[in-house]
């Protein structure tokens, strides 16, 4: 029998690698102005300590990406979601922030009570995994550093992961969730579309039939986020910018 | 959704809550609560120092900037004269001095206190001036009291011996300083001939005063008067010891802030200038002093009485549309380390007359000075 002739769809790194480190050099500078502004200004207020951080994880994410040179992977797909999954986040917080209030404690008190949950799982089982990378004793440490009793009974409605879709219509940004956010959830997911995308590659060797196989060498690359990422953080910026203004040297990059 | 909580917004908070503490200070002070007044000024800068670090480390990413008005007591609105300071930098400062009288009411007497409160309220009238009325580009802030590098040099006291040692040719100790100088002919027979025209003791002087007509009108100063020294040596070495001791922490206050100081008194000016050479290796310190220079020489040639007609607020958009800030944040005053007089004598003509022309055709314009600064 022949040999498979696997049919790679060449992917060209265009990315430019000197800019993004320089990009990463500017988001580190903004985010060191809201660090200041954080610890000097409104060390208690939660608004802008959610804002700030959610950026701030953007930010980690987007810095992996660089790092870690990720935007031809699966991965980037992942941070490319987890990005406009932050921006549609703190616009909708800040849309429903005057008809409800103490938005951003439930922010806060909503991502602490799903660690309560998974707490609990791992005190209630008698068969929870050891060494696993849930670190659960900083999780009980994390919980037992607020004081907020309240997030266990709290309504989870307005933060559901799965109301993502109604959030981004009710910001203004349907087309992220449309055009980015469904297509990079399926990475998320490992839905066969991104499977078939990434790992199964067709054999181009006509005696075959045209049958799949998997991408074992990791040949296939992935289109590249870099941009998509980049107009994303740079959206999200000029979104906390509107609240928290910026100096103008960090206004914009270059 | 407009720009909100700038660095702006957060120094005009500020410059607020001052205005407010010095405005209810004003109404109290007398001489039995002034110094716990004054504590309550030197508390208020504390707590906000981080703050007032913060805004001015973000004010702009370029180095020296911001001009500050410094070691002055009041900065004195009410004429022209301080047109010239905004001229330079692209933000303006009036390094508030009000603190600094905490420290002089411990060593003087009754009589003392009663000019010093009078010195205290001229300037904290001076500042709620400043904060009611120009509060747009000029900001109140202490900025010897929040950036003085004085504690972190090592031997200033020896430092300013050697400093004021090197006046002389023929002494080389302060032993021997107090012993061969009694009067001010001792000193004036002593000093060195080049540094008798180089000082300056008082802000009047004229060109052709000698040693001894400088020495006089010096020791007729109130605040001399007042400090019962011994002789003319003492009066001397303490006047210059004064002198010293305020340029090295200008010039380590200005790098510390980051910042170009103007100095309008002539005798600081001069004494800051002659003291800065000896720190010419640092190209900090060249930059400080071009800088300063330029805002000193700025000051004394520009006749600020020819912008009377024009009003403040039609000078400063003159001044910043027609980009005489841009032009003399590059001028260079100091080239080989040697300050370049006609350099800067072309440049301040040339601006006078611009202004004034600028001024002759010039028409409201709609942007406001906020956004202009």
């Amino acid at each position: 029998m022949t040999e498979c002739k696997l049919f790679i769809v060449e992917i060209k790194d265009n990315d430019d690698h000197d800019m993004m480190n320089r990009y990463k050099e500017y988001v580190h500078k903004v985010m060191q102005y809201y660090e200041g502004v954080l610890r000097v200004f409104h060390p208690i207020n939660k608004k802008a300590e959610v804002l700030f951080s959610i950026l701030m994880y953007s930010f980690k994410r987007i810095k992996e990406l660089i790092e870690h040179d990720l935007s031809h992977e699966i991965s980037g797909r992942s941070i490319a979601r987890s990005l406009t999954e932050n921006l549609i986040m703190m616009k909708y917080l800040v849309f429903e922030e005057s008809t409800h209030a103490n938005i951003w404690e439930d922010f806060m008190s909503y991502g602490l009570g799903q660690f309560k949950l998974i707490s609990s799982r791992y005190s209630e089982s008698a068969s929870s995994p050891k060494d696993s990378h849930v670190p659960i004793n900083y999780i009980d440490a994390i919980l037992s550093s607020e004081t907020n009793d309240a997030f266990l009974n709290m309504d989870t409605r307005y933060f559901n992961q799965k109301k993502i879709r109604d959030k981004a219509i009710q910001v203004g940004e349907k087309e992220l969730y449309d055009f980015y956010y469904d297509y990079d959830s399926q990475f998320e997911h490992g839905l066969w579309g991104a499977i078939r995308e990434s790992v199964s590659v067709v054999c181009d060797n006509s005696s075959h039939r045209f049958h799949h196989s998997i991408d074992v060498e990791d040949k296939q690359k992935l289109t590249s986020v870099w941009k998509d990422c980049e107009m994303l953080m740079n959206k999200s910026i000029a979104f906390v910018h509107t609240m928290f203004s910026l100096p103008s040297e960090l206004t914009k990059y270059e | 959704m407009s720009n909100a909580n700038s660095v702006f917004d957060m120094n005009d908070h500020i410059q607020k809550e001052y205005l407010e503490l010095l405005q209810s200070i004003k109404k109290t002070i007398s001489k039995e609560n002034a110094e716990l007044l004054l504590d309550e000024i030197q508390i208020f800068w504390k707590k906000r120092e981080q703050k007032i670090d913060f805004i001015l480390k973000w004010l702009s990413s370029e180095k020296y900037v911001i001009s500050y008005f410094t070691c002055a007591t009041v900065l004195d609105t009410s004429g022209t004269d301080y047109y010239s300071f905004l001229l330079t930098g692209d933000y303006h400062i009036f390094d508030d001095p009000v603190v600094f009288h905490l420290g002089s009411s411990t060593k003087t007497d009754g009589e003392f206190s009663e000019y010093l409160l009078n010195m205290v309220i001229k300037t904290i009238e001076d500042n709620i001036r400043i904060l009611t009325s120009y509060n747009h580009f000029i900001w109140v802030i202490p900025i010897r009291f929040l950036y003085s590098a004085l504690s972190t040099i090592d031997d200033i006291e020896g430092k300013v011996d050697s400093l004021f040692l090197s006046l002389f040719s023929n002494i080389t100790s302060m032993d021997e300083y107090f012993s061969k100088c009694k009067s001010v002919s001792d000193i004036d027979t002593n000093i060195s001939e080049v540094k008798k025209r180089m000082i300056c003791l008082s802000e009047n002087e004229r060109k052709d005063s000698t040693f001894i007509d400088k020495m006089t009108a010096l020791k007729n100063e109130r605040t001399i008067k007042m400090l019962h020294l011994n002789n003319d040596a003492e009066i001397f070495y303490f006047q210059m010891k004064s002198y010293f001791l305020q340029s090295i922490d200008t010039l380590f206050t200005a790098i510390n802030a980051n910042m170009f100081p103007f100095i309008r008194y002539s005798p600081s000016f001069l004494t800051f200038q002659m003291v800065s050479k000896a720190f010419y290796s640092s190209p900090d310190t060249i930059l400080v002093v071009s800088k300063s220079f330029l805002n000193f020489a700025l000051y004394k040639s520009l006749d600020c009485e020819n912008f009377k007609d024009i009003g403040m607020e039609k000078y400063m958009h003159i001044i910043i549309k027609e980009g005489y800030r841009s032009e003399l944040r590059n001028f260079n005053t100091i080239d080989n380390n040697d300050i370049n007089f006609a350099g800067i004598k072309s440049i301040v003509g040339r601006i006078t007359t611009d202004i004034k022309d600028k001024a002759m055709g010039h028409k409201e314009k709609k942007d406001s000075l906020r956004d202009l600064i």
